[in-house]
């Protein structure tokens, strides 16, 4: 409650200020519609900028001592695929065999490849890889393989296709993505969690981003490494028994995940009717409103997952998430939901179109002149001295580093955090964390104008009920040519171009200021470009880079054995796997 | 196990329990087990949008709200 009040206590501050400063030289409907868009944009970035307080006077810590008590139910970790390199994906799989095998612990385990792969080819390489991999693990009876024949609800179809054919088998899932990799000690850790509270319906682990090479890559990477456990520790703290689910690295009890989860197809056509896309977070919600636990347990380590190498590939995945989260507009006033449930609801739509009432307040701002009367300095009629507008410049001022501030501070004091807690050795050091600080600041800057046009775009899309599909995440080494850079963003250029025509020609005061914005934009092809080649800088170290985490280490092994590069990139290997020994299955 | 009944692993590889599958190249003892679950549909809709909702509710009373979100 202190964080909504906090919030609105700065949005309508910002709108305040606003509202004064417009009326300066005479306020105008213009000055109101700017000062209630700076309202809403800040109160959205004073919650995350809380949210992050939170994280940050808290500490993780697990629900309670972990038992060592003998495992006594059976769990299955599912890989849900489609279209997925099969090396690069069930090589994730055999890896968390063996660091699962290297505890010694006797808990029943078994592991299941659901396919949802359309293409013909790939799946045929799935069927070798998988044999392959049964072979390498002595996998009989415990390893699984099936393919749909039709991808019938997606993910979510997907995994409730595998609990009405053999959820009563198993006491808990764990729930991965085709480039989830999770340590077997941390497995074992959420089974016994499971076990100890017969309550908690879903566990969810934070995620780190690892094997990124761009330098794009590199700084979500580090960002996920550094920041994000801090906002979701915030996150974990504020929302309680009510806590996410991010799709995958979480571990659900079957009975409780069959009994609540069974999406039905919402009313009418994509984009907002039709299968739930963004399904996670509907399960949660589902869960929780049949009384379960859905809980964040931040302490757990050894949950890996790949992002994307180019702003591309990030925008793409934007472009989905966008539509689903926007699809819960049809979910947020489903009956008996927890007011927690729906206030998830309503930050994963603001997400998406926070930037639109940035880039209305930015289009207002320029457009602003046009309305505005000139001034009048003479107001009283005979009286021969001027009256100048009161200048209210410093109070806009003012105002601009407020926002910049709930931008940059939240970072600014997590790395001060990591230096005087010494966590800042695990990322190389204090100086190291500093300029990795710094570097990402600088790097999130450049690329948030760009992004806020890709959001913009989706967004409107989504709105114009134009069904975005569900295209392949494009993994992989992910350097983009200038053809497909120019491609994909020669119409940000343009939008820049022109905005900072128009400032130039109706708002020249404002020209300077909207430089950082506008300048990305126009080489927004050239952010595209640069931030996709491989990152030379020793900068933005995360701690797996510096001591990598054993099952780094078994996976890494895993697919040299198999004869995989590290850097192939997905489109070159979709002729045939390349193990060093195929097995010989009829395809 | 809590409240599932056990059943026999390993078998199914006719595809026969739910949902459509392929003719499996990876029969027994791959092939996903036969242990099936109830997933029951949720409502995840209100029959009505909020105007609709509120409207009904003032004209009604609360008494009647929870008719028009029946199925929870």
């Amino acid at each position: 409650m202190a964080m909504f009040i906090a919030s609105l206590f700065a949005g309508f501050g910002a709108f305040l200020m606003f509202l004064e400063f417009g009326a300066s030289n005479g306020l105008t409907w213009i000055d109101v519609l700017r000062a209630v868009l700076i309202l809403i944009s800040t109160v959205w970035l004073a919650w995350g900028a809380s949210l992050a307080f939170v994280g940050m006077t808290s500490r993780a810590r697990p629900p309670r001592p972990d038992s060592v008590a003998p495992i006594r139910g059976r769990t299955c970790i599912l890989m849900p695929v489609y279209n997925e390199n099969p090396l690069e994906s069930f090589s994730r799989i055999a890896a968390m065999e063996v660091s699962l095998r290297e505890t010694g612990d006797p808990a029943e385990i078994h592991f299941a490849i659901l396919s949802d792969t359309r293409d013909p080819a790939i799946a045929a390489q799935e069927r070798v890889v998988f044999k392959r991999m049964v072979q390498d693990c002595d996998g009989i009876g415990r390893f699984f393989y099936r393919r749909r024949a039709l991808n019938t609800g997606k993910k979510a179809g997907n995994i409730q296709d595998f609990i009405t054919r053999s959820g009563a088998a198993y006491d808990y899932a764990v729930i991965l993505d085709a480039d989830s990799l999770m340590d077997g000690n941390t497995l074992l850790t959420m089974i016994r969690r499971m076990e100890d509270e017969p309550e908690l319906g879903l566990l969810q682990t934070l995620p780190k981003i690892i094997h990124a090479r761009s330098r794009f890559g590199r700084a979500m990477q580090f960002s996920a490494d550094f920041f994000s456990p801090v906002f979701a520790r915030g996150l974990a703290m504020v929302q309680g028994r009510t806590g996410p689910f991010w799709g995958h690295n979480a571990i659900v009890r079957v009975r409780a995940f069959a009994q609540s989860c069974g999406l039905p197809k919402l009313k009418g056509t994509p984009p907002f009717g039709g299968h739930v896309m963004s399904h996670d977070y509907v399960e949660a919600a589902l869960l929780a409103r049949n009384d379960w636990i859905v809980r964040l347990d931040d302490d757990l380590e050894g949950s890996f997952e790949d992002g994307p190498e180019n702003l591309v590939d990030h925008a793409k995945r934007d472009r989905r998430w966008c539509q689903g989260n926007l699809q819960h507009l049809r979910v947020i006033g489903a009956p008996g939901l927890k007011p927690w449930s729906r206030i998830v609801f309503a930050q994963g739509i603001m997400a998406f179109i926070a930037p639109l009432f940035w880039m209305g307040f930015i289009a207002a701002s320029i457009a602003a002149p046009l309305m505005v009367k000139p001034p009048d300095y003479f107001p009283v009629p005979g009286w021969p001295f001027p009256a100048f507008p009161q200048s209210a410049a410093s109070m806009a001022i003012g105002l601009f580093i407020g926002i910049v501030g709930l931008l940059f501070l939240p970072k600014l004091l997590i790395a001060l955090r990591a230096i005087l807690t010494g966590e800042a050795k695990e990322f190389g050091g204090p100086v190291k964390v500093v300029l990795s600080t710094l570097t990402e600041l600088l790097q999130s800057s450049l690329i948030a104008p760009v992004l806020m046009l890709f959001t913009v775009r989706s967004v409107l899309q989504v709105l114009m009920r134009r069904d975005g599909g569900w295209p392949t995440n494009n993994r992989g080494d992910g350097v983009l040519s200038w053809q497909e850079a120019i491609s994909a963003s020669w119409w940000i250029s343009a939008i820049g171009f022109a905005s900072m025509i128009a400032a130039g020609w109706l708002t020249p005061e404002l020209f300077l200021w909207l430089l950082p914005v506008g300048l990305p934009m126009i080489l927004a092809p050239a952010v595209l470009r640069w931030g996709s080649l491989p990152s030379r800088s020793d900068l933005m170290t995360v701690p797996a880079e510096l001591s990598p985490p054993r099952v780094l280490e078994i996976h890494a092994g895993i697919l040299a054995r198999w004869g995989v590069q590290p850097d192939t990139k997905e489109g070159d290997d979709a002729e045939a796997p390349t193990l060093d020994q195929p097995l010989g299955v009829k395809t | 196990m809590e409240g599932a009944e056990r059943v026999h692993l390993g078998s199914g590889a006719d595809g026969s329990a739910a949902g459509p599958v392929l003719p499996d190249v990876l029969a027994d003892p791959c092939a996903l087990p036969v242990a099936p679950l109830a997933m029951p549909e949720q409502v995840i809709e209100t029959r009505f949008g909020p105007l609709r909702r509120l409207m009904h509710r003032l004209r009604h009373g609360n008494a009647a709200s929870a008719s028009m979100d029946a199925g929870a």
